[in-house]
């Protein structure tokens, strides 16, 4: 099934291809942080996860075709 | 940047206005096409076309009675400028906004937060 | 005969003599534009140029210099930045803040980029500035006002179309953190450009321009500036970060312990979220409220009732929620607003007046202070108490006559193991960020050119990239950032667009040759970024004759102390590991192993000059 992470904000530039949306093909329901591994980002860079405008925790399951946001720091000040 | 080609907000024909420290909150002084200008002038150099009221620089002798006139202070004048200038809804304003605080009405330029107070004045009259 | 036409450029430079009591106009010089662009670049060159080496920072022979750059009110987003520079009276060094509003255009459209101010005055002033009229004005109506007070009395006596900045109490009576203020909201925070300010006797600075200024290719300009809001409309962050502003950092600041609680004495605060960006949008706010030209205000103007008193404030930010939220413990936003307005009104910089509170109270509770010397006890979380602190340093009333000096000088005088309690770099307080567990972050809070402040190098999030264990190889990052956030400063921009929603640099870069007619690229405009930055390094060790890597060390707790809590629980900085960060940095910078540009580099730079001044690389070991 195809689940698609857009980045918000900073961080952008340490995700791979320095890209802010990745179309992803995954086997099945997969939990956020697994997303996260997958994409090589260190959990430490997301301050929140946003799924159809919700807040989520990092072990929900976003369903197919859903849009989950990754919302990494921006800077302070 | 339109009109004059420069940066300059004191030759544009929209203000923002500030009421700070309190309340705390902005207000947009915009041209609301009311034709009280075109009445005061002296020379008839401001003619309504389509839907604006616009001022033609031949016959204006620079008085600046329209200027007085407006109730919303919405014409502007520059010193360096023989004729005064006013919204000629060129729809920059309403394409630009961030929020949107500027609305096409009817194909006029109209600040959001009066925009129901005129539509009930409009229809009135 | 007068320089070409700059475009992009105001076209004057302002130099104000107090002590004269004269004005003059100087055309701007095109080499300076060229070489050193505008804001933090021309601070910078006319500093070194102008001050003699040594001046005390609270003399007639200090200066305040103003400048705007060229891509400051403009039709772009984050048109918006001012810088304000001059010997600093906290560090002795090179000082420099930079701030938004809508007074960075302001200056140009009156058909200037700069003002210089010299000498004293003997009475309290202001100057006014309405496109070429330009005078000396009495201030004594205005003078020990609030900052907000006396901007509205300004207003409402010149027009409500002068922009104004001013300074507070704390400027007035020298209180080496004091902040220039402007828009109601909006400082020029660090270093205390303020109390130099106060002490030539100027309240305020008041500008009206209606001029306006040419650019190179003016539809150039209109059609890329609608492309570049286009883009910005499009962003994710335009919706998404707008709400919350920095505020919105403040959990995730929590999550990696790096948020400064009780003086930073650790990094977590178990409260913060009654202090967070959502705490700010859902019990204080009541507007967003930006700078020329920005459409993701970061602004948050809130109003709130403390003790009865409603007061209005544009924040708290987050470096507010930090410094006057975790570092003294405050539990709830409304206090943290509350504290914030003190401070506004004084006019104090809330980062440097957090910073001092915290210091108190430790030194309260670690009973180096009594609570008769101090002239009453305060505590963790103490919303009073500090309120009344700030008062007294605003006013140098009992123990705030010493605090006003700042942490440093105030542990220097308390002793009895209090300097480990001082946070500050080269005598400015630390700003918002825990580091001992980001050693990229500390490496740049070590090596930024003003002291202890982030806007140089925020690095905590490649900390949190590549393991916030990790020492080595992070030298690189600091430097590259060091190049492009100043790069903002000296083109009069809000580096905002960029760092909040991704806005791309590339944008920059294509706009300038459209409004100043040059072909410069961005490398060419990092370039200069580096000598500007090489330039203050220097400007440092002409100022201060042994200046070396011993001013590049961060303070006793980092070094020493681990972090008792949060997820950093255990870390500190060894004095040999901040050693070998240094070493890595200066390596890269192509500075000796004392940390000094070489001749070589300043060659390089064309900073020859400097050397005239400076005997770099003929052997001396500071």
């Amino acid at each position: 099934m195809r689940v698609t992470v857009r980045v918000v904000g900073h961080a952008v530039e340490y995700f791979p291809g320095r890209k802010d949306v990745y179309e992803l093909e995954v086997e099945g329901p997969v939990r956020i942080s697994e997303l996260l591994a997958r994409l090589g980002v260190g959990r430490a860079l997301v301050m929140a996860a946003i799924v159809d405008g919700q807040r989520r925790e990092f072990d929900f399951v976003p369903p197919e075709g859903a849009e989950v946001i990754l919302m990494t720091p921006p800077a302070g000040g | 940047m339109r009109h004059f080609s420069q940066p300059n907000p004191k030759r544009s024909a929209v203000r923002v206005s500030g009421a700070f420290p309190a309340p705390g909150k902005y207000s947009i002084i915009l041209c609301d096409q009311c034709g009280a200008c075109a009445e005061v002038c002296p020379v008839e150099a401001i003619r309504k076309v389509g839907d604006r009221w616009e001022i033609d620089p031949d016959l204006c002798t620079g008085c600046l009675l329209c200027v007085e006139e407006c109730p919303e202070k919405a014409m502007f004048s520059h010193p360096a400028d023989a004729v005064p200038w006013k919204c000629v809804l060129c729809g920059e304003c309403v394409a630009y906004c961030p929020r949107q605080a500027i609305v096409d009405e009817d194909g006029e330029a109209v600040w959001a937060g009066v925009a129901a107070k005129k539509r009930a004045r409009s229809s009135g009259r | 005969m007068p320089d070409k036409k700059l475009f992009g450029y105001g076209g004057r430079i302002l130099r104000v003599n107090l002590s004269s009591r004269t004005v003059k106009t100087e055309p701007t010089p095109e080499k300076l534009a060229r070489e050193y662009l505008g804001g933090r670049g021309f601070v910078a060159k006319i500093l070194w140029d102008e001050l003699a080496p040594g001046v005390e920072p609270f003399s007639e022979g200090n200066k305040v210099v103003i400048a705007s750059g060229p891509l400051a009110g403009l039709f772009l987003p984050g048109a918006g930045k001012i810088e304000m520079g001059t010997k600093s009276p906290a560090t002795g060094l090179y000082g420099e803040g930079n701030m938004g509003g809508h007074l960075a255009g302001e200056l140009k459209f009156a058909g200037y980029d700069a003002i210089i101010i010299e000498g004293v005055a003997t009475k309290p002033c202001f100057l006014l500035i309405d496109d070429d009229k330009v005078g000396i004005r009495d201030a004594a109506r205005y003078w020990g006002k609030g900052a907000f007070e006396a901007e509205k009395m300004l207003k409402d006596d010149l027009g409500e179309d002068f922009k104004v900045a001013t300074i507070g109490p704390a400027g007035e009576n020298l209180v080496v953190y004091a902040v220039v203020s402007h828009d109601f909201g909006r400082q020029v925070g660090r270093t205390g450009v303020g109390a130099v300010l106060g002490h030539k006797k100027v309240k305020a600075i008041a500008v009206r321009g209606s001029r306006g200024f040419e650019v190179a290719d003016p539809e150039g300009v209109f059609k890329k500036g609608k492309e570049m809001y286009e883009v910005c409309f499009a962003k994710p962050g335009f919706e998404e970060w707008t709400p919350y502003g920095t505020a919105g950092v403040t959990d995730w600041i929590n999550d990696i312990g790096a948020f400064p609680t009780k003086n930073f004495q650790t990094g977590y605060f178990e409260k913060h979220k009654q202090i967070n960006g959502s705490a700010l949008r859902e019990r204080i706010h009541i507007l967003d409220k930006g700078c020329t030209g920005c459409p993701i205000p970061c602004g948050k103007y809130s109003r709130t009732t403390y003790k009865g008193k409603t007061i209005y404030v544009e924040g708290p930010e987050y470096e507010t929620i930090a410094l006057m939220g975790g570092n003294l413990a405050i539990e709830a936003i409304e206090e943290v607003a509350y504290l914030n307005y003190v401070a506004d009104e004084l006019g104090l910089d809330t980062i440097s007046g957090g910073s001092v509170a915290g210091f108190v109270i430790e030194c309260l509770e670690k009973g180096v202070l009594t609570p008769a010397q101090v002239g009453r006890d305060i505590k963790w979380g103490d919303t009073e108490g500090v309120a009344w602190l700030l008062e007294r340093i605003a006013r140098r009333e009992g123990i705030g006559d010493l605090l006003a000096k700042g942490v440093r000088a105030a542990a220097a005088e308390f002793g009895q193991g209090s300097e480990r309690y001082a946070m500050h770099v080269k005598g400015l307080e630390i700003s918002g960020y825990e580091s001992r567990f980001a050693p990229a972050m500390m490496l740049a809070y070590m090596t930024a050119d003003i002291g202890g402040h982030h806007n140089r190098a925020w690095a905590i999030t490649y900390d949190a990239a590549v393991g916030q264990d990790k020492i080595e190889g992070k030298a690189w990052k600091v430097i590259e950032l060091q190049h492009i956030r100043p790069l903002f400063d000296a083109l009069g921009l809000c580096r905002f667009p960029w760092i909040e929603i991704g806005f791309e640099l590339e944008h920059y870069a294509d706009m300038f040759p459209l409004v100043t007619g040059w072909t410069s690229s961005w490398e060419d405009l990092l370039k200069i970024s580096e000598r500007i930055w090489n330039l203050t390094r220097c400007f440092n060790r002409r100022e201060k004759p042994d200046f070396d890597r011993r001013d590049d060390l961060p303070p006793p707790r980092w070094l020493e102390e681990p972090l008792p809590s949060g997820a950093g629980k255990g870390k500190f900085m060894s004095p040999e590991n901040a050693n070998k960060m240094l070493d890595e940095y200066y390596a890269l910078r192509g500075w000796d192993k004392n940390g000094l540009p070489t001749p070589a580099k300043l060659k390089e730079l064309g900073l020859e000059f400097v050397l005239d001044q400076l005997p770099l690389g003929a052997g001396q070991c500071g």
